[in-house]
C-alpha cells in the first residue's frame, strides 16, 4: 500500500491568516515524516505567482502523482489549483486541498495549540485521500446539434428566431394549431398600447418562413429520452383533415353546418374564450400560422355521424380535405431542449362569491381583451353578454387566484405579476373608447413595477378610472346589475357598486404539462411552474443539463420580460450547443461489474434516472451525463459494487481514520 | 486534565460544509475537536462511516446537511436521515446511548448556526462523558 | 465420513509455530489434482474461470503467495469441494489461512457494503468498555433471566434488522424464546454477550476472533450454566467446535443447535405441537450447520413433528446441498445472482416454503428475493426452523 506514490504537501500561510494562529512550520514537519511524501513545503501564499510556481515545479522536478495542498476553503481554489496541476503533467484530480482556514485557523484563533494539532490531522486526512485516488479521465460527449423548442408563444419564437439566425437547426413544437399563443390575442400591449398583433406578427412571420427552422404544429412531446449529449423526442402530430393544398379562401368556414342556429352541435371558439362560437372547420384567428384550417373531429358531422357531412370538402376548390388523414410520430433529436408552454388563465369558478360561471356578465380579463378587440366578437365594445347592451359601469376585481391564503387548494398564494397592469391597460383603453363608462379598480396593491408602467397608471386616472382599495365581498346578480359589495378602506366605507359588467383579474397559471416536464426530469417550485436552476443568478437553465426555460412557463410575467429571459435562454442552448462537446463531470458514480449483483437497488433511488441494470449483461450501468454524484446508489447497494468516483468508501475511510482520537497524534 | 470531546461531523459540499466555512469566515470560533469530512451530499452517509467514527474513538458524531427540502440533489437527505434512523437503533444495542449522534441542517448562508450546533453538541457530549469505546492504541 | 473437525486443528499444533500454514494445510492432506472439486463447486457452475484444483496447483507451484486475490475472496468455504475430494483436502481452511497471511498486504479494503456493518459492529465488540441492550428487541411476554442452566446465545440478533431491513430477524429470536419458556426453560440473554467471531476468523482475522472468543467464554463460565444454546449455524460452530481451541475445554457446558434442542424436547414430550401448520415446505442445509458440523438430521426431526408440514427433499441435500451464496458476508458479487436463481429455482420447484436453519442464509435469500431477480420466481417464502416451530405451539 504505502511505497507507491509522491505525494507533495503545500502549507500555506496565506499571509498570516492561518500562520498566526496555526505553527506551519511544525505542520510541515508532520507531513515530511508521512508515508509517501516526497516533499512538504510551506508558502506564504498559494494563490499567487509564487505558489503556484512552487506547485509546478515540484510537480515537474519530482514527478509528484498527488498534492494535498492546505490552505483556504476548496471552495476558493480548488479549481485553480487543479487547472495549475494539469499543466504541469499531473492528472488534474489526483489534487486535494485540505481546509485549515475557514475550518481550522479562523475557527480556533484562540487555542493555536489546538488549531495546530487539527492542522496536522487535516493534512494527514488528505494525504491518505489521495494515496488511494486514481487518475480520472476527463471525458466528452459530443452534443447532438439542433434544438426543440416546446410552445409556440412570443417566447418559443423569439428563442427559436435568435438560435436559427445563428445557424442552429430548430424545431418548434406547438399543441394548437397555431403559433402565437397568448399574446396574439391580447389585443394592445402595456405601457406602450401598440397593437399586440402587430408587433407579433412580424416575428410569427420570421418564424414561419426561416430556413432552420422546423415547424410543427397541431403537435405534442409524448415522451423525451435522454442519452449522452442527446434528447430524443417523440412527437405525435394530431390529423388536421386538411392538407398544406389549403389555399385560405374561408369557404368551408362559411358552409359548414355546426354552431348555426339550428345545429345540435355548438362549440365554443378557444380563440374568442367562450364569447363567441366557430366551426368544426376552423382557422383560429385570421393571422394564425400555418394558414391551414383545421376539423376538429369531436365536433364535426363527418366524423360523428359516419361521414353524413362533407359540405366542406365538396366546396374545398383545392381540393384540401382529406378525412382519411392519420396523426404521425416524428422522432426528433436534438442537443439541447428549450421549455417555452407558456401559462392559461385561472377559471375562477370555484370562486363562489364572485358568481363566475353563474352569471354571463361575469368575465374574466382574457374575456374581456376579446371584446375590446375590434375584430373579435362584439366588435370593440365592452357589452353585457345578457342584453348585448353598452356597458355603463365596469368594476374590476384585481388578484382572482392570486395571492391567495397558504393551504387553500382553490387558489394560488403567488402574485401573478401581470393582472394589475392589465387592468390599467383595459380600463384606459375603455375610457380612450368610452368615456362615460364608469370603470372602477378594486385592489389590493397595485403593482406598476416595470419601465413606464407608473405613468401609464398615473395617466390612468387623469382618464377618470377609479381606484378603491378594497376586494370585494360578494358580486351578486340583481334585477338587471350585478353588485358588486366592496369595503373602500382608504374611507372606510362600504361601498355597493351596480356593475353592468364584473371583469376578474385571474392568475396566470402553468400550463398542465406535467408529464412533458417529468419526461425531461424537471422540477416545479411549490408554484407549479418549471424549476430554474437558481432563482436568481441563473433564471434560464434548469437542474437538468441541455434543458433550458423561458417565458411564462417559469413564472408569471409580462411580455418584456418574457422576451427578455426568451433570449438570455436562446444564448443559453446556443454556448451550450456551441462547443459541440459536453464535459463530462468525471466525479460522478462508477460500477465495477464484477461485484454488481444486478439487484435494482440503485435504479430505485436515483433521482436523475443515470443508472439502469442491462438486461443483456445483468450489471449496472450509469449514464454519465445524468449521474450528479450524490452518493445515495453507492450507501443501497449491498455489494459495494457502484461508488462515486473520489468518494469510494477506502477514501472516506481513510479521512475518518486520520482524523480519530485513535490516530497517533504527535 | 478536562475531557475534550472528539466529534467528526459529516458535512456535506453544498450546505453543511459551506456553513462551517462561513462559520471561520465569520470569526465564529467553535471547540477544535470538531473534525468534519466532507461529502458530495448527506445521501453519501453509510450506516458504517457513523459505526467506524465510534469504533476510532470518537464521542459524538454529526451529520449536517441541507435543509430537507432543498437537498442539492433532490432527496440525498432523505436517505440520509433514514439510514442514521437505522444506525441509530445498532447504537443503542451497542449502548453508545442516545444522542452521540445527531442530523441537523445549515444552509451555505448559515454560518452561526453552524457554529451554534457544533458548539451545542460538544457541550452534549461533554455532559455525556467520553465514549466507552475510548481508548488510544498505539500504532 | 470424518468427524466435524475444528478448522484450526487442520491448521497445525500452534498458532505461533505455523510456516506458511496455507501449504502446511495443503501438504497434509495431498491433492491429487482429479479436479472432482471443481465440477462440485458452486462458484465454478457460475463461473467458469474459477477453479479450486488451479488454485492448489497455483499454490503448490509458486507459493501460497502465487493465489490471486480474487480467487481468495470468490471463494464461498461451503465445502462442497471437500466432501467431493478423495482425498479430503481441506480446501476452505486452506482459504482460510491465506486470508489471515495476506492481511497485512492485500488491495481489497472494506469488504461489500453489508460485510462492512458486521465487521465494524463485531470490531467494537471487541472493547471491554460495552454497555449493550441486547434484549430490547424480545418484547413483551417472554420470559429471559440473568442467570441460569441454559443460555440462549443470540448471536447478532440485536443488531441485525437495523441494516437487513427486508426480513426480520429478531423473529427467530423470539421464536426460540417461546419455545424455551413453553417448555419450563427461562434462558439466560446476556448484556455482556459479544459477536462469536465467525466472519472475523474465515475472513481472515484471527486476533479479533480470539479476543471476542475470550471475552465470551469469560461471562459464559460465570454464568455456571450448564447448556448453550443458540439459533444460528454460525454461532453453533464457532462455539462448539472452535472455541475450545482458543479458551480451552468447556467444562462440561454442553453446545446446542436450537434445533437439537427442539428435537430434544419434542422426544421428552416437554414441548408439544398442537397446532397444525399447513405449509409444503423444503429445508435448506446451512453449510456451518450441515457440511461443516455434520448435523443434518434434528432439524429434519423436527420439521417431521410439525402437524400439517409436508415436507418434500430438494435434489441437492445434506452433504450436498447447495450453499447460499456468500460465506462470511465476504463475497457477495456478480455471481451470487446465478447461484441463488439456481438454489431458489430448486426450493420452488418442490415447495412454497424454503426452512432455514441460519438467519444468514434466510437474509442473503431474502435480500435477493428483495431485489429484482434474474428470472421470475414462483412466490417462494423465506421461514427459519425455529419460526415455523413457534407457529405449532398452541
Amino acid at each position: 500500500m504505502t511505497g507507491q506514490r509522491k505525494i507533495g504537501v503545500f502549507i500555506c500561510h496565506c499571509g498570516g491568516n492561518i500562520s498566526d494562529v496555526v505553527d506551519v512550520k511544525a505542520v510541515r514537519e508532520f507531513a515530511e515524516k508521512e508515508d509517501d511524501v516526497a516533499i512538504a513545503t510551506d508558502v506564504r501564499f498559494m494563490c499567487a505567482n509564487e505558489g503556484q510556481e512552487r506547485l509546478q515545479k515540484e510537480i515537474r522536478e519530482k514527478g509528484l502523482d498527488g498534492v494535498v495542498v492546505a490552505c483556504c476553503t476548496p471552495k476558493m481554489y480548488e479549481d485553480l489549483f487543479r487547472a495549475k496541476a494539469a499543466e504541469a503533467g499531473m492528472n488534474p484530480y489526483l489534487l486535494e486541498i485540505a481546509n485549515i482556514r475557514e475550518q481550522c485557523s479562523y475557527a480556533h484563533r484562540h487555542e493555536p495549540d489546538k488549531a495546530t494539532a487539527k492542522a496536522k490531522r487535516i493534512v494527514k486526512g488528505q494525504v491518505e485521500k489521495v494515496r488511494r485516488l486514481k487518475p480520472l479521465e476527463v471525458k466528452t460527449a459530443a452534443i447532438q446539434p439542433g434544438v426543440a423548442v416546446i410552445g409556440g408563444g412570443i417566447a418559443g419564437i423569439h428563442a427559436s428566431i435568435l438560435l436559427a439566425n445563428l445557424g442552429h437547426k430548430v424545431t418548434l413544437i406547438e399543441k394548437s394549431p397555431t403559433i402565437g399563443g397568448n399574446m396574439a390575442r391580447s389585443v394592445k400591449t402595456f405601457p406602450t398600447d401598440d397593437c399586440a398583433m402587430c408587433t407579433l406578427s412580424p416575428k410569427m412571420n420570421e418564424v414561419y418562413n426561416h430556413p432552420n427552422v422546423e415547424l410543427l404544429t397541431y403537435a405534442e412531446v409524448k415522451e423525451a429520452k435522454r442519452s449522452p449529449g442527446k434528447w430524443t423526442l417523440t412527437v405525435e402530430k394530431k390529423p388536421r383533415y386538411v392538407t398544406d393544398a389549403c389555399i385560405g379562401c374561408d369557404r368551408c368556414t362559411e358552409r359548414c353546418p355546426v354552431s348555426t342556429a339550428k345545429s345540435p352541435i355548438q362549440v365554443d371558439s378557444e380563440w374568442d374564450q367562450g364569447l363567441a362560437k366557430r366551426k368544426a372547420i376552423y382557422l383560429p384567428f385570421p393571422q394564425a400560422l400555418p394558414q391551414i384550417w383545421t376539423i376538429d373531429p369531436d365536433h364535426c358531422f363527418y366524423f360523428l355521424k359516419n361521414g353524413a357531412c362533407r359540405v366542406c370538402s365538396m366546396v374545398c376548390p383545392a381540393k384540401a380535405i382529406d378525412f382519411a388523414m392519420k396523426p404521425e410520430t416524428a422522432t426528433v433529436e436534438v442537443g439541447a431542449v428549450i421549455v417555452a408552454t407558456g401559462y392559461r388563465e385561472y377559471d375562477p369558478t370555484p370562486l363562489a362569491h364572485y358568481a363566475y360561471g353563474r352569471h354571463p356578465d361575469v368575465v374574466t380579463q382574457m374575456q374581456f381583451a376579446r371584446m375590446l378587440d375590434p375584430m373579435g366578437p362584439t366588435k370593440g365594445e365592452a357589452v353585457r353578454r345578457s342584453t348585448g347592451k353598452p356597458a355603463d359601469t365596469i368594476a374590476m376585481v384585481q388578484c382572482v387566484g392570486s395571492r391567495g391564503a397558504p393551504g387553500d387548494p382553490n387558489v394560488h398564494e403567488y402574485c401573478s405579476r401581470v393582472c394589475c397592469m392589465v387592468a390599467v391597460k383595459h380600463a384606459q383603453l375603455i375610457k380612450k373608447a368610452r368615456p362615460e363608462t364608469e370603470v372602477y379598480i378594486l385592489y389590493n396593491d397595485l403593482r406598476a413595477y416595470g419601465k413606464g408602467f407608473e405613468e401609464y397608471y398615473a395617466r390612468s386616472m387623469e382618464l377618470g378610472v377609479k381606484y378603491i382599495r378594497g376586494l370585494p365581498g360578494t358580486v351578486t346578480p340583481d334585477g338587471g346589475k350585478v353588485l358588486v359589495d366592496v369595503d373602500d378602506m382608504l374611507t372606510g366605507r362600504r361601498l355597493r357598486i351596480p356593475a353592468d359588467l364584473v371583469v376578474l383579474s385571474a392568475a396566470l397559471e402553468p400550463n398542465p404539462v406535467e408529464g412533458l416536464l417529468a419526461s425531461l426530469h424537471l422540477d416545479r417550485t411549490a408554484d407549479g411552474f418549471v424549476k430554474e436552476y437558481h432563482a436568481k443568478i441563473n433564471p434560464t437553465e434548469t437542474a437538468v443539463k441541455g434543458v433550458f426555460v423561458a417565458g411564462c412557463a417559469q413564472g408569471p410575467k409580462d411580455i418584456t420580460d418574457t422576451i427578455a429571459q426568451a433570449g438570455a435562454a436562446a444564448m443559453s442552448a446556443a454556448v451550450f450547443l456551441g462547443s459541440g462537446q459536453m464535459t463530462l463531470n468525471p466525479l460522478v458514480a462508477e460500477v465495477d461489474p464484477a461485484l454488481c449483483r444486478a439487484c435494482d437497488r440503485c435504479t430505485e433511488v436515483c433521482e436523475f434516472d443515470a443508472v439502469h441494470v442491462d438486461p443483456d449483461s445483468l450489471v449496472a450501468v450509469i449514464d454519465e451525463t445524468a449521474c450528479t454524484g450524490c452518493g445515495k446508489c453507492g450507501v443501497v447497494c449491498p455489494t459495494g459494487a457502484i461508488s462515486v468516483r473520489q468518494f469510494t468508501k477506502p477514501q472516506i475511510l481513510a479521512s475518518i481514520d486520520a482524523l480519530a482520537p485513535m490516530a497517533v497524534v504527535p | 486534565m478536562t475531557f475534550e470531546p472528539q466529534v467528526l461531523a459529516f458535512c456535506c459540499n453544498w450546505c453543511g460544509y459551506s456553513a462551517a466555512d462561513q462559520a471561520g469566515v465569520a470569526k465564529l470560533e467553535y471547540p477544535a475537536g470538531v473534525n468534519i469530512v466532507r461529502l458530495m451530499c448527506t445521501g453519501m452517509m453509510d450506516p458504517y462511516y457513523v459505526l467506524r467514527a465510534f469504533e476510532r474513538g470518537f464521542d459524538g458524531v454529526m451529520v449536517v446537511g441541507c435543509h430537507i427540502g432543498s437537498c442539492h440533489y433532490k432527496s440525498g437527505n432523505l436517505q440520509a436521515r433514514d439510514e442514521m434512523a437505522r444506525v441509530t437503533t445498532v447504537l443503542r444495542a451497542l449502548g453508545l446511548g442516545e444522542g452521540r449522534l445527531v442530523m441537523d441542517a445549515a444552509s451555505a448562508s448559515e454560518g452561526s448556526r453552524f457554529a451554534t450546533l457544533a458548539n451545542e453538541f460538544v457541550e452534549k457530549m461533554r455532559r455525556l462523558g467520553p465514549s466507552p469505546l475510548r481508548e488510544v492504541v498505539a500504532r | 465420513m470424518t468427524d466435524a473437525v475444528s478448522l484450526q486443528v487442520a491448521l497445525g499444533p500452534a498458532p505461533v509455530a505455523r510456516v506458511d500454514p496455507a501449504l502446511q494445510v495443503l501438504t497434509a492432506e495431498g491433492c491429487i489434482q482429479c479436479n472432482k472439486c471443481t465440477f462440485s463447486c458452486p462458484v465454478h457452475r457460475v463461473n467458469v474461470l474459477f477453479s479450486p484444483r488451479k488454485v492448489i496447483l497455483q499454490a503448490y507451484l509458486g507459493g501460497a503467495d502465487d493465489v490471486d486475490e480474487s480467487d481468495l475472496w470468490a471463494c464461498l468455504t461451503c465445502g462442497e469441494c471437500q466432501v467431493a475430494c478423495p482425498t479430503e483436502v481441506p480446501y476452505p481452511a486452506f482459504i482460510r489461512a491465506q486470508r489471515e497471511k495476506l492481511r497485512p498486504v492485500m488491495e481489497r479494503m472494506a469488504p461489500c457494503k453489508h460485510g462492512g456493518f458486521k465487521e465494524i459492529v463485531s470490531k467494537i465488540m471487541t472493547r471491554p468498555n460495552l454497555n449493550q441492550d441486547r434484549r430490547a428487541w424480545i418484547g413483551d411476554g417472554l420470559k429471559v433471566a440473568d442467570r441460569g442452566d441454559v443460555i440462549y446465545f443470540t448471536g447478532c440478533l440485536p443488531y441485525l434488522d437495523g441494516i437487513f431491513s427486508y426480513c426480520d430477524s429478531a423473529r427467530i429470536g423470539r421464536a426460540a424464546i417461546k419455545l424455551m419458556n413453553t417448555a419450563g426453560i427461562v434462558p439466560v440473554v446476556a448484556n455482556s454477550e459479544r459477536c462469536c467471531g465467525h466472519d472475523a476468523l474465515w475472513n481472515g482475522d484471527s486476533a479479533t476472533f480470539e479476543t471476542l472468543a475470550r471475552a465470551n467464554a469469560k461471562w459464559i463460565k460465570e454464568t455456571g450454566a450448564k447448556r448453550l444454546v443458540t439459533t444460528c449455524a454460525e454461532c453453533y460452530s464457532m462455539l462448539r467446535y472452535e472455541y475450545p481451541q482458543v479458551v480451552g475445554d468447556w467444562n462440561g457446558l454442553e453446545v446446542l443447535h436450537m434445533s437439537e434442542l427442539i428435537e430434544e424436547l419434542v422426544k421428552a414430550g416437554t414441548l408439544k405441537f398442537t397446532k397444525p401448520v399447513e405449509v409444503k415446505v423444503t429445508y435448506q442445509d446451512p453449510c456451518r450447520l450441515g457440511r461443516q458440523s455434520k448435523e443434518y438430521d434434528a432439524p429434519r426431526e423436527v420439521l417431521r413433528a410439525i402437524p400439517g408440514v409436508q415436507f418434500v427433499e430438494m435434489d441437492r441435500v445434506r452433504e450436498n446441498a447447495m450453499c447460499c451464496g456468500v460465506g462470511a458476508y465476504s463475497n457477495c458479487d456478480a455471481a451470487t445472482k446465478f447461484m441463488q436463481q439456481d438454489r431458489l429455482e430448486e426450493a420452488a420447484s418442490k415447495a412454497d416454503h424454503m426452512v432455514t436453519a441460519c438467519p444468514h442464509c434466510r437474509i442473503h435469500f431474502s435480500c435477493y428475493l428483495d431485489g429484482k431477480p434474474i428470472d421470475p420466481l414462483p412466490d417462494l417464502k423465506i421461514v427459519d426452523l425455529t419460526e415455523l416451530a413457534a407457529q405449532a405451539l398452541g
